[in-house]
């Protein structure tokens, strides 16, 4: 994760301070039961509950200790200690009784017969009219303290049914809640996974790229080797070449009675100069040559060679041209294999060649 | 806590003692009325004593339990009562607090941990206080409290995590655990 670690998610999370995204990554690891996760949480809840150590204690009464265990002992439920009246409650006050009010100073009585008479008449009267005011009053003192009473004890029952219900509905939405929050978390999962499974197909994707430019990169690679291979081959074609070149050449150079001729330019080519080998026994001839410009366009330099008793006519051994040096090797196998030949020349001739020299000598030379 | 699951009743009563003074201190302090913090004491307590299979030692300690039980309660009824409630600093002096502890070890302990947990609060930028306050102890939401600060969410947000942070790395360099059992 990045940002915070996953203590610091786990106290955000108590404290309801996490980003939508980090609150949906904590719910899935929780869900998921990861112990690293759960373990930050149980930190995060210790630190969280010291917060309220800073506060000074409030020492509660013995009452609220008896209290409590009088209710446990009693074995109520949790429902009916939080909609019965208080027992911690400290006794109320009571109110005392009235004492009683003093007594009236007793009027001094008339000594008269009539006044006594209609006196006690009247006071007989007024304590028969008070007694039957009093029954009168009290009577209906209590009928209105029992309509009281009953509408009391009424209240009481409603106010215990509803607590009943408000419970009921906060025992539903406490487990609707749970249910939430476990869907939430399958939810969060589940999002959680596909994440990952995107993840996956963008590394692969991302993998198949590489493994793309990989071969692309070995196909130009592979190019070069085979590039490099023709060229090597060209270079060891050329060597071949070269060697049997070299191993006609020193097979030629080899033969026991190799004879050897300079040939020297005549006026026509006075830079010229060549040299020739000759084996009699196979008839091999070898002549190369330098310092003799090509020859013309339609024309054509060609070898002859005339043998040592000098009678016969010039037998020709075929066409050449010379490079842009002026420089030719001419090979070629005699039919006849005579024993010297006497003089060996190169004349220019047209285009193909001739069956005898009719063209200007440019380099002639014997044997040594 | 395996001795109340087996109803000991010594074992309840040195619970009790042991954790009910900072119980009541929060309760009193959400509420701002002893006599509903009590009522609520004695709930989450009485829910102890009856289902105690509820703590699991391995989420958490009995104190950080009964802190969060406590707290989550008088939140609720906080906000069942739907009238003004008057705030007051979170660590004022109360009036009943009583020293007299059977066990002075765990009292001095606990005053020392207050002490550092006071001093690492009051180290700690006003607004990120307050901020924290709120949100723990008068069960606001981090919109509640935008709202009644006229600051944006993220603002709050922002806040409580560099609290709560900064409480949290404090806490460790001081050398004190987020919980005691």
């Amino acid at each position: 994760m990045n940002g915070p670690n996953l203590q610091e998610l786990m106290l955000l999370y108590l404290a309801d301070a996490l980003e939508e995204r980090e609150h949906a990554l904590v719910k899935s690891r929780l869900a998921a039961g990861d112990p690293e996760a759960v373990e930050a949480l149980r930190e995060a809840r210790e630190l969280f509950a010291s917060l309220p150590v800073a506060l000074d204690p409030v020492e509660p009464g013995p009452e609220v200790f008896d209290a409590l265990m009088r209710q446990a002992e009693a074995g109520q439920l949790r429902g009916d200690v939080s909609a019965a009246p208080p027992t911690t409650r400290r006794p109320a006050e009571t109110h005392r009784p009235a004492p009683p009010a003093p007594a009236t100073p007793a009027t001094p009585a008339t000594r008269s017969g009539g006044w006594v008479f209609t006196l006690a008449a009247a006071a007989g009267f007024a304590i028969a009219a008070s007694a039957v005011v009093f029954f009168l009053a009290r009577w209906d003192a209590q009928s209105q303290l029992q309509r009281v009473q009953d509408e009391a004890a009424d209240l009481r029952r409603q106010v215990q049914a509803q607590a009943e219900r408000l419970d009921a509905q906060s025992d539903q939405i406490d487990a609707q809640r749970e249910q939430l929050a476990a869907q939430d978390g399958v939810i969060t999962g589940q999002a959680e996974q596909i994440r990952a499974q995107g993840d996956r197909i963008a590394d692969q994707g991302a993998e198949l790229e590489r493994v793309a430019f990989s071969v692309q990169a070995q196909r130009a690679v592979t190019d070069e080797l085979r590039t490099l291979f023709a060229n090597q081959r060209n270079d060891l074609m050329v060597l071949m070449r070269r060697e049997e070149e070299v191993s006609r050449v020193l097979s030629l150079l080899s033969a026991p009675r190799l004879e050897a001729y300079v040939l020297a330019g005549t006026d026509s080519a006075p830079d010229a100069a060549g040299r020739m080998f000759f084996d009699p026994q196979t008839g091999r001839l070898r002549l190369t040559i330098d310092g003799l410009d090509p020859a013309e366009a339609g024309r054509t330099y060609q070898a002859w060679f005339v043998l040592d008793d000098g009678a016969g006519a010039p037998v020709s051994l075929g066409v050449f041209n010379t490079n842009n040096a002026g420089e030719v090797v001419f090979e070629a196998t005699l039919d006849a294999t005579p024993d010297q030949i006497a003089l060996a020349a190169v004349s220019v001739e047209p285009a193909g060649g001739v069956p005898a020299p009719t063209g200007a000598i440019v380099i002639a030379g014997g044997a040594q | 806590m395996e001795q109340i699951a087996r109803q000991d009743t010594a074992a309840f009563r040195r619970l009790f003692d042991r954790h009910a003074p900072l119980l009541l201190a929060l309760g009193c302090r959400v509420l701002n009325d002893r006599q509903l913090a009590e009522d609520v004491l004695n709930e989450v307590f009485l829910e102890l004593w009856q289902s105690p299979q509820k703590y699991d030692a391995g989420r958490s300690s009995p104190r950080t339990y009964l802190v969060l039980v406590m707290r989550r309660r008088s939140i609720d009824r906080l906000r069942s009562r739907r009238s003004g409630i008057k705030t007051v600093p979170l660590y004022a002096s109360s009036t009943d607090n009583n020293p007299g502890r059977s066990n002075h070890e765990d009292a001095f302990a606990d005053a020392e941990e207050r002490q550092r947990i006071r001093s690492v609060l009051a180290g700690l930028p006003e607004a990120q206080r307050r901020a924290i306050e709120l949100s723990f102890f008068e069960g606001k939401t981090n919109v509640e409290i935008a709202e009644s600060t006229g600051e944006p969410l993220g603002t709050i947000k922002g806040r409580i995590r560099l609290g709560l942070i900064r409480l949290r790395d404090q806490l460790r360099t001081m050398g004190t655990k987020g919980g005691r059992p």
